[in-house]
């Protein structure tokens, strides 16, 4: 075989096993970036960086995880060049940039009344039943109960909302998880951190998750839409954070 | 194992990724403990929650052709 066949038989054998995971990687680039055009960016450079090492990818093993590593270095060396930051393997440093971005955002948003920021979270559906609700308040949970269009409308939005706003230390390991299906072990290897330190940080990026969530499903609103604080019952227990495991431990299987 | 513990460890329960000993040990307590059989359905039930209603999206259409052409386009030396 030539060169130039033996090049092209790689490229074929590439395309056929990577372009399957464009959406997957488009996704969690997506919620890495918070920018459509920067994640597209990145998948694109992250497929050019597999190509690049595809022949250092060993058979048999986890090509998704493999690929999945690229995107998260690709990610934190883009960023350290733009910052001009020493190199790091993980997400300290930009995970400062992004919360004084987040915090820019959401003090933005509670600058005014309360109602905005909950505007921000519902949809217009949402808002016309909510504009409905009884005078004297209800949680959100009795308003979706009355009304089943603004249930389904108005988790989604807190869900999305809450994993927004985690930090990417721990929305990562969420992300991959949840949305991506991922092992601990695969996790481990795609974040190049031991298994313990997935395992607390899946725990607490969980428990902050439902947390958020839980504020904003528990916001209680009058008529004219103005929300107030209150005790939770129903859809979510009571987080008992002191039961997060420390970072060392891992219980779990020791096989794959 | 205790109650506290079975907090500690309920992810890797519910996300099967626990290890045979401790297995045992945590379906032990759960028999006789209904608050944490309780936990664990709550957790079941939640984590079950964000993993079917996350937005997921398609990649654009674009992307795709993007990357294919700049892979069959890519320099000799790569």
């Amino acid at each position: 075989m030539s060169k130039s066949s033996v090049d092209q038989k790689k490229g074929w054998d590439f395309e056929a096993v990577a372009m399957p995971f464009v959406d997957s990687l488009y996704n969690t680039a997506y919620r890495m970036t918070r920018n459509a055009q920067d994640a597209e960016d990145l998948v694109q450079e992250t497929y050019l960086k597999a190509y690049r090492y595809y022949d250092k990818f060993q058979e048999g093993t986890n090509f998704k995880a493999w690929l999945f590593k690229i995107l998260k270095n690709t990610f934190i060396n883009n960023y350290r060049k733009r910052q001009q930051a020493p190199p790091q393997s993980d997400f300290a440093d930009i995970e400062d940039a992004f919360e004084n971005r987040m915090s820019e955002e959401l003090s933005a948003q509670v600058k005014g009344p309360e109602e905005e920021f909950f505007d921000s979270v519902l949809t217009k559906a949402a808002r016309q039943a909510i504009h409905g609700a009884e005078p004297d308040g209800e949680t959100l949970k009795e308003l979706a109960e009355r009304n089943e269009l603004l249930q389904d409308t108005v988790l989604d939005e807190s869900l999305k909302k809450a994993l927004d706003a985690l930090d990417l230390t721990y929305k990562l390991p969420v992300i991959l998880a949840d949305l991506e299906g991922f092992s601990y072990k695969e996790i481990a290897e795609i974040l190049e951190v031991p298994l313990g330190t997935v395992m607390s940080r899946l725990y607490r990026g969980r428990k902050n998750l439902e947390k958020r969530m839980k504020e904003l499903w528990e916001g209680r609103y009058r008529g004219e839409g103005q929300p107030r604080r209150f005790r939770s019952e129903g859809l979510f227990e009571e987080t008992d954070e002191s039961a997060a495991p420390p970072d060392q431990e891992y219980p779990g299987k020791t096989s794959s | 194992m205790d109650c506290k513990r079975v907090s500690q460890v309920i992810f890797l329960y519910v996300d099967n990724e626990m290890g045979e000993e401790l297995h045992v040990a945590f379906e032990e307590h759960m028999s006789d403990c209904p608050h944490c059989a309780q936990r664990i359905e709550y957790t079941q039930r939640w984590l079950t929650l964000v993993k079917s209603r996350c937005l997921r999206v398609r990649a654009p259409e674009s992307l795709r052709r993007r990357i294919l052409t700049s892979l069959r386009h890519r320099p000799l030396d790569m």
